[in-house]
């Protein structure tokens, strides 16, 4: 069993209305565990909602999506919620952290919403921090960091939980090039080590750390295929 | 969530507002600073007449006959007999005020009260030294006195005064007994002198005894007597107004209502603030919700549930209004010492809150902040996670 099985999801805002956009109009799409997908597209093309969909942020107009073998349609909001804390962690473009908290206290927030005790809690949050190389940053803001330290939070905070799913929108958009590798190594990394990983990205090069691209379009996806030479080329390494 | 994890998250959150929060607990501090000095005021009030009331005694009737000059003390006194079930004492209450001297000391204008061998229980004095006169000095009309503290300190300084004389109008009386100083009431309660009524035609120029105090068992026989000889009168006299029966027990329940009616309308008055400062709150969560809507959609997406939201956001809201409360208890703590001073001046008095107004009051504005503060945190929690973190 395919661990994300989309089924000719669509997708649509304002239905009926003058300002009717088709995000997605019948997608398909399957990934398997441990898989490193790339939804590749430019802007508009839909790749965000499909993320959110994915994500159990959002639910399809029509369509079914079955997310370990659970209808996600069928959730009621808390159950989506409890879905979001148990299977993915999410990466933003824009970081998203908590302005008013430390590093430590963002990376600690889906763990208290896990309701893991304090000291576990602690713990884990600085193994995350440890792991994405922030261990000293841990009690600065992230006004106090740089974009591509705020990034690594974030990861850290995705990863915290240890989630099967980490699902990245457009993660280096807002970082210079250096920055941008070390954190598509960071996630290259955490496939390895059996997470899957759905990266949401414009950019091509981004895509190629990927093992499999899709390619979307007006919201349909125009190709799907496995990056062969890499996983190859991994797979001798 | 836990509920310590909010309340820091709330504490964090009013340290990073501190002005608004500020702002925000305005309203709520000056409705219970109002509440807390008002009931304190109140209570204050309240206790200070307790103590001379209970300094006069408690479940006394007093009966006036104004039909003409007469001495209707042995019509009274037959009364109280076949009242005896209720009658704890029964006295005649008349007094004057003459100069009174004791060798080369004297009191200009002194209260001398004349009554019968039971004025002591009937206007709660206490014998301290001596004893009161007994009913052979009532029937013999003879010149005794018991003597309050302040005419004691003024005419004997320290001395024992009992078996000494004093001159009233002229005439020599003995000193039989001494009345414990009565505190609470300043001198107008220790400075007399109690002699047997039936020294009325000497003292006041007149026959008439047509007061009296009939001191009742307790409480309901206070109520009892009072409607007994309500009705004793109108046959004495004949008429609904030659007379007059009342007890001090329906003039504090008069002044009970009036005090009520005070603390009713003052409540309200801290009330409809305190309602102000609950609207404040939720205005203020309502732009705290919208300034924070993005950090709402960050903390669905993370996995909070609309119960972590509500929590997180009623949480903030009760805390903000706790402190809000916290000061105001401070405050109206501090202005009912103030008023106390001012008020009670050259009493002991000290006024302070009461353990359960200051609980009480801390409990109700948490109950107001999470009340006023349960609309906006409802609106965030069904806030839409993508559409939240698109907010700027």
């Amino acid at each position: 069993m395919a661990l994300i099985e989309m089924k000719r999801i669509y997708k649509v805002y304002n239905p009926g209305e003058e300002s009717e956009v088709r995000a997605l109009n019948g997608v398909s799409l399957s990934v398997e565990k441990g898989e490193f997908l790339a939804v590749l597209g430019t802007s508009g093309c839909g790749k965000s909602t499909m993320m959110n969909i994915m994500g159990c942020l959002d639910v399809p107009t029509a369509g079914e999506y079955l997310l370990g073998g659970t209808n996600v349609n069928e959730l009621s909001d808390n159950q989506l919620a409890r879905v979001r804390s148990r299977a993915i962690g999410f990466i933003f473009q824009g970081y998203n952290l908590i302005k008013d908290l430390t590093a430590i206290e963002n990376v600690e927030l889906p763990l208290i919403y896990r309701n893991i005790g304090r000291a576990k809690r602690h713990q884990l949050a600085k193994d995350a921090l440890v792991a994405v190389g922030l261990e000293k940053r841990m009690h600065h803001r992230p006004s106090e960091m740089s974009g591509g330290q705020q990034q690594r939070v974030a990861i850290a905070r995705a990863i915290s939980t240890a989630p099967p799913i980490v699902m990245a929108d457009e993660p280096t958009g807002n970082l210079d090039t250096h920055s941008s590798i070390e954190i598509m190594e960071m996630l290259s990394n955490l496939n390895k080590k059996g997470t899957t990983i759905i990266l949401i990205t414009h950019d091509i090069d981004t895509a190629e750390y990927a093992h499999r691209i899709i390619e979307l379009r007006d919201g349909r996806i125009i190709r799907d295929h496995l990056q062969e030479q890499k996983a190859q080329k991994e797979a001798g390494q | 969530m836990r509920l310590g994890q909010s309340f820091s998250m709330a504490i964090k959150s009013i340290k990073n507002n501190k002005g608004r929060s500020f702002l925000t607990m305005l309203g709520i501090i000056i409705g219970l600073a109002a509440v807390i000095t008002l009931v304190t005021l109140v209570s204050g009030v309240k206790k200070q007449f307790m103590m001379s009331f209970e300094t006069m005694g408690t479940n006394v009737v007093q009966v006036e006959y104004y039909q003409d000059q007469r001495d209707v003390s042995k019509e009274i006194y037959s009364k109280t007999l076949e009242l005896s079930d209720l009658v704890q004492a029964y006295t005649p209450n008349l007094s004057t005020y003459e100069t009174v001297k004791q060798k080369d000391k004297s009191i200009n204008s002194c209260r001398i009260l004349l009554g019968s061998e039971d004025y002591d229980v009937c206007s709660n004095y206490t014998i301290e030294r001596g004893s009161m006169f007994t009913h052979s000095n009532v029937l013999n009309c003879d010149r005794v006195a018991v003597i309050g503290s302040k005419v004691r300190s003024d005419l004997f300084d320290f001395e024992n005064p009992i078996g000494k004389t004093i001159r009233i109008k002229g005439e020599r009386f003995t000193v039989v007994g001494l009345f414990e100083e009565k505190t609470g009431a300043g001198d107008y309660m220790n400075n007399v002198i109690v002699v047997p009524y039936t020294n009325n035609r000497f003292l006041m120029n007149s026959p008439a005894v047509s007061s009296f105090i009939i001191k009742a068992v307790d409480g309901d026989a206070t109520n009892q007597v009072v409607t007994e000889m309500q009705e004793y009168m109108k046959e004495l006299t004949g008429n609904d107004w030659g007379f007059w029966v009342y007890s001090e027990n329906q003039y504090m329940d008069f002044y009970d209502e009036q005090l009520a009616m005070m603390s009713l309308v003052g409540g309200g008055i801290a009330g409809i603030s305190l309602i102000v400062g609950g609207i404040g709150i939720m205005n203020i969560m309502l732009v705290s919700v919208t300034e924070r809507t993005r950090e709402i959609g960050i903390r669905k997406s993370i996995g909070a549930r609309r119960i972590d939201i509500i929590s997180q956001f009623l949480i903030e809201a009760g805390t903000i209004s706790l402190l809000g409360g916290l000061i105001g208890i401070a405050i109206g703590s501090l202005l009912s010492l103030i008023f106390g001073r001012l008020l009670f001046q050259g009493t002991d008095m000290v006024l302070l809150p009461s353990m359960p107004l200051v609980l009480g009051a801390a409990a109700f504005s948490i109950f107001i902040g999470m009340f006023f503060g349960f609309y906006p945190a409802n609106r965030a929690s069904k806030l839409h996670p993508i559409e939240a973190l698109r907010a700027e």
